[in-house]
């Protein structure tokens, strides 16, 4: 019971974080990205392929962050010229190109079968092997990583990406280079979720493509909308509640075949019940790309 | 005097349509100018390629000697022009004190400075726009969400903040459009306030006797282009000008 309860920890931590720095451009700037996942991919992999290859744990990670960073700037150059739901579709095309690299650079990534053997990360010659430590090293992680992204977002950088959301006109006859801000949230996006994924990769152990598609980005989506885009809390209450109301239906006696339909319906439901009584999410702000 | 504004043979066509159809004119530092004419005449659009958030087809607009043509709209506002919008523009989420704070120049934005120390950086700002919301009159608003100020509050927030992006050129566009007599008469007293503080003011109006209250220049718009530019006597018994509002007189009847 305890080592589920660790696992369950851990894991409920990392797909927080990775919910909050998608928050920092949907609910922050506004801008509906839909390529998160593919940020995570590139984050992981690259974590995954350092460590495997013998790379220390704190470069492999930073590598990982740099790495998702960069990719964070190139893809921002050109979709975030685009605005409203332009910016989605650009964006899932990205998520659909990267999925298409990871599944055929096969020399590389070993394509579907993906990587296992993930290790977990030793530090000055200390083992984080077991589920409990490592929870504690990403706890460690994870809160520094979130007092990074509370300073920037209540700062006055954080404003003014708050008005890119509320009015991106007004922002610029105010002289704000939006594009600029916009192009270096999306950096900081994407430079933290690849920092997670170093934390995600070693705690799961194994990466394949089907890790970063469709379905996990609409976990994010959700997760999000539960919580409350625009508010740092919200980014991270909201994955915590479907996960859950998702565990809670291992102790309810369901057949296993019915396990995985309902799983999907308890998403659905609550989804259906935020965007009626509660279109901001728990905590959260009105976001145009959520707008009914 | 100088011009602060000019606009040279400036065209802007969407289509086939010719919203701006080689128009020429300018406007002088330290003056209020009003910008009239028939709806569609092309005012807005005017404003929208002076302050860049549509660039010009062909001509040139100059701002303070710039030739700002192919600027992006943070630039030019860089050079000290500032715009109000006839769809009123705020951040409605935002309280109406940091609709003000965020436009100040020295407004600690950069994403380093957001691991600084700032909380006395801070407080000099808030107490400076708490300032710019005295002087327009809704400072007991301040900590309101600006969307949940009133529509007249939320015209005179949108010059507060003009006023504290420290520019001096003001392009205002329909300020007197669906205001009260009061609310009106304490525009006219900003506007006539920044006028005396040097300020230019570059003025989109359709409520004639407010306009022609405060201007000392009127330049009439129709059909994209300059048609008429004088004081507002002139303008008044211009026979173009009455009509291109009123029709052409077919003759006695």
């Amino acid at each position: 019971m305890l080592d589920y309860l660790i696992h369950l920890a851990a894991e409920f931590i990392i797909l927080s974080m990775l919910t909050l720095c998608l928050d920092i451009i949907i609910g922050f700037v506004g801008y509906l990205n839909l390529g998160h996942v593919a940020f995570w991919a590139i984050g992981s992999y690259t974590y995954a392929l350092l460590m495997l290859h013998g790379v220390p744990f704190f470069v492999s990670m930073v590598a990982a962050g740099v790495v998702a960073g960069i990719a964070g700037f190139l893809i921002g150059l050109p979709t975030l010229r685009l605005k409203g739901h332009y910016i989605a579709i650009a964006t899932l095309g990205f998520m659909y190109i990267t999925g298409a690299f990871l599944s055929n650079l096969t020399d590389v990534t070993r394509g579907p079968l993906g990587l296992p053997g993930i290790p977990r990360p030793t530090i000055f010659g200390f083992y984080f092997g077991s589920d409990f430590l490592f929870l504690g090293l990403t706890v460690a992680i994870s809160l520094v990583v979130a007092l990074l992204i509370y300073k920037i977002l209540h700062s006055p950088f954080g404003k003014i990406l708050e008005t890119i959301r509320e009015d991106e006109v007004a922002a610029k006859a105010l002289g704000k280079n939006t594009f600029g801000y916009k192009l270096q949230a999306n950096v900081v996006s994407a430079f933290f979720v690849g920092i997670m994924s170093a934390l995600s990769a070693s705690f799961f152990q194994y990466i394949g493509p089907t890790d970063f598609e469709v379905p996990r980005m609409i976990f994010f989506l959700a997760a999000l909308m539960i919580g409350g885009a625009g508010s740092f809390w919200g980014g991270l209450l909201g994955a915590v509640v479907i996960l859950g109301l998702e565990e809670c239906t291992r102790f309810i006696a369901l057949p296993p075949n019915a396990i995985g339909p309902i799983r999907t319906m308890i998403y659905a439901v609550i989804l259906i019940a935020v965007m009626l009584y509660k279109p901001n999410g728990i905590l959260g702000k009105k976001i145009k790309a959520f707008d009914r | 005097m100088a011009d602060v504004i000019q606009v040279q043979n400036l065209y802007k066509s969407f289509g086939g349509l010719k919203a701006i159809d080689h128009c020429s004119f300018s406007v002088e530092e330290k003056s209020i100018t009003g910008l009239i004419g028939p709806n569609g005449a092309g005012k807005t659009t005017m404003f929208d390629l002076i302050n860049g958030l549509m660039l010009a087809d062909g001509g040139h607009v100059l701002i303070k000697g710039h030739n700002v043509t192919r600027w992006p709209t943070h630039q030019r506002a860089r050079l000290g022009i500032a715009r109000t919008f006839q769809a009123i523009r705020i951040f409605p989420q935002l309280t109406a004190l940091t609709n003000v704070m965020v436009a100040f120049r020295d407004h600690p934005e950069k994403l380093w400075q957001s691991f600084l120390p700032l909380k006395k950086k801070r407080k000099n700002l808030e107490e400076r726009a708490m300032e710019f919301l005295e002087k327009v009159g809704i400072s007991e608003k301040a900590h309101l969400p600006a969307g949940e100020l009133s529509y007249g509050q939320q015209k005179l927030l949108e010059i507060a903040r003009c006023m504290a992006t420290d520019a001096d050129v003001f392009l205002l566009d329909e300020p007197a459009a669906g205001v009260n007599p009061t609310l009106l008469n304490t525009i006219k007293n900003l506007i006539l306030d920044l006028h005396g503080n040097g300020k230019t003011l570059f003025i989109v109006e359709h409520n004639m006797p407010f306009l022609m209250s405060i201007a000392q220049k009127i330049i009439v718009m129709n059909f994209g282009r300059e048609l008429a530019i004088g004081t507002p006597k002139e303008i008044q018994n211009n026979p173009h000008v009455l009509e291109a509002y009123l029709g052409k007189a077919k003759g006695w009847i």
